[in-house]
């Protein structure tokens, strides 16, 4: 299944915030490591996107879609 | 007293006016140094500890609400701020001083990265093939289509076997070609492009996903060309998706190459 343009925010969001965002490594004291593990598939990342939607109004992860502008 | 530590957002250039509700509705603060401010707030260390932590990133119930307010925390900084490091999820500290120590130790390493996003948001775009390309107007496959037409019924039967495997070549040309030029065209509009690698197998491939920062006063124009490469390349065979705009959580990230 192709991503909606709200999946595809959310997707490409959860994606930097927890497997490829900044990490300044070996500075913080804790930092999570491997996060990344738990992204085997993509059942579990929509799961997340599921969770991050229903928990959310989606105006607020904004979703800037050119076509409707 | 319950223990806490030092929750760390992202790294402005400079402190910002005004509440901004953080993680389990904690306020943001800053800690400054080297002309450098980090927004930062604390967090229960049950919570946030190295191993519950690593245990807690896996329970989305958990994660989910906490992910969206860091999420919320640097979207808000972002869009009062020219400049932002917007950190990954999970950056923690035992204490202030630790938080001031990065700062010192990296303040070259961060201005040389706000100085990277400064005035830009980050953008993310993906190209799909939705449907088979036509082919029927590659050279390869008319030529082979013409030769069976003029065939023997025996001769035109192996021919549309070679038929069958010229569409398919001609068809991924199409596509690499598409993914190709896109990514040319994300190039003249915007500051940067980070090819992103492709998600695994069980993710509906696109044929191009990437990252691309883009100056906030000429949103317009890369506005302009992203219809423009929708339009060169249309539903329903390709669709371009785009989001944005973000913190640059990917390009305040990277590595030049020239470091």
């Amino acid at each position: 299944m192709l991503p909606t343009d709200e999946e595809f925010t959310l997707l490409e969001l959860t994606d930097r915030l927890l497997n490829r965002g900044v990490v300044l490594a070996g500075e913080a004291v804790i930092s999570v490591a491997g996060v990344d593990l738990i992204y085997l598939g993509l059942n579990v990342v929509l799961t997340a996107v599921e969770n991050l939607r229903t928990r959310r109004e989606p105006a607020a992860l904004r979703n800037h879609d050119a076509a409707e502008d | 007293m319950t223990q806490t530590l030092v929750y760390l957002y992202a790294v402005l250039p400079h402190t910002l006016d005004g509440p901004v509700q953080g993680i389990d509705a904690s306020l943001v603060r800053w800690i400054n140094a080297e002309r450098l401010a980090a927004a930062v707030s604390d967090v229960p260390a049950d919570d946030f500890e190295e191993e519950p932590l690593n245990t807690n990133v896996r329970n989305m119930a958990w994660l989910a609400p906490r992910a969206v307010a860091h999420q919320d925390v640097n979207e808000r900084l972002f869009e009062a701020s020219e400049a932002i490091v917007p950190l990954a999820f999970g950056t923690v500290f035992r204490d202030d001083d630790r938080v001031r120590q990065l700062l010192s130790e990296k303040a070259k390493q961060l201005q040389t990265q706000l100085a990277r996003v400064r005035g830009c948001a980050e953008w993310v775009v993906a190209l799909h093939a939705l449907h088979d390309p036509d082919v029927n107007a590659t050279a390869e496959v008319r030529e082979l289509q013409g030769q069976i037409a003029a065939s023997t019924p025996g001769r035109a039967h192996l021919l549309r076997r070679q038929l069958a495997t010229a569409e398919r070549d001609a068809a991924r040309r199409l596509r690499t070609d598409a993914a190709a030029q896109v990514l040319e065209g994300l190039r003249v509009a915007t500051v940067e492009v980070f090819e992103e690698p492709l998600p695994s197998d069980t993710v509906e491939r696109p044929l191009l996903r990437a990252s691309v920062l883009v100056r906030r006063d000429a949103e317009a124009t890369f506005m302009d060309e992203v219809e423009r490469l929708r339009a060169r390349w249309p539903e329903p065979t390709y669709r371009l998706l785009l989001t944005g705009p973000w913190p640059p959580y990917r390009f305040a990230g990277l590595e030049r190459a020239a470091d």
